[in-house]
């Protein structure tokens, strides 16, 4: 069975998820997922940046980081702290790159056995959580879409 | 994909329920600060105070219409917000076929 090779995506309530299905085990994922080799070999693309010199305290509280490179040879860090690390299963951590001013916003890795092989869920989430998401609410976050959608249109 | 990232004041700014429905009345147009202070079960004071976290988020617009102070929408800085988590919405579609071709033997797309 072939896996499909698009990744679709949502953005909903200030949380982006995506997800794509890989023919290869949770555990292969996962590794990928956790190994400064591998992260350097796959993370980003050619048209947007790369990365290189992971480092990578793989528990809960431990942190990460890695240097990247845009396409335009501007140099930019990532960092985080992991907040589960649930092998081959899932993988939480914090993310804090340069280039959004270190903003910290969580990502998630949901990695699920198919009978092709993973399914791969990213949730990234966080985005206005400073106290969006406390003062409770997904409606919140719609409603600023509306405003922004109605002066548009207008 | 290096974005700036939207202020923290728009974040903080739309976080409360009160500024929400500040804003929300503002989207029918302009309202003089003494209707709007109105409209509220709070004293004007403390709706001052949420009006100006506006207008340092630069949400809303105060203008001078004869003795009146009038307030008006200007929700421009949510650009910002949705740019920012947009940019993430074409960043993990790419990383995660990155991935899969990784992981796969960059052989080519089966379809």
């Amino acid at each position: 069975m072939s896996s499909t090779m698009r990744a679709l995506s949502n953005v909903d309530a200030g949380v982006v998820t995506a997800e794509i299905e890989i023919a290869a085990t949770p555990t292969r994922v996962f590794q990928s997922l956790t190994d400064a080799n591998e992260l350097a070999r796959w993370w980003g693309a050619d048209a947007m940046y790369r990365t290189s010199d992971w480092k990578l305290d793989l528990r809960p509280g431990g942190k990460w980081s890695a240097l990247a490179r845009g396409a335009d040879g501007t140099a930019m860090t990532l960092d985080g702290e992991f907040l589960e690390v649930d092998p081959p299963r899932r993988l939480v951590f914090t993310w804090r790159p340069s280039w959004d001013g270190y903003a910290v916003t969580t990502v998630r890795y949901d990695l699920e056995p198919t009978a092709a092989g993973t399914r791969v869920r990213v949730t990234h989430s966080g985005f206005g959580d400073r106290d969006t998401a406390a003062a409770g609410t997904g409606e919140g976050w719609k409603r600023v879409l509306e405003w922004l959608a109605a002066h548009i249109a207008g | 994909m290096a974005r700036a990232r939207a202020s923290i004041d728009v974040f903080h700014a739309v976080a409360d329920p009160t500024r929400r429905a500040i804003l929300d009345r503002l989207q029918g147009g302009g309202v003089a600060v003494a209707e709007l202070a109105a409209g509220f079960a709070m004293s004007r004071p403390a709706v001052s105070k949420h009006l100006r976290v506006l207008r340092d988020a630069r949400l809303v617009r105060e203008d001078k219409e004869g003795r009146q102070r009038v307030y008006r929408l200007t929700p421009g800085p949510l650009r910002d917000v949705s740019a920012w988590i947009e940019s993430y919405r074409s960043f993990w579609p790419a990383n995660l076929i990155s991935l899969k071709r990784h992981l796969e033997g960059r052989k080519e797309p089966t379809r």
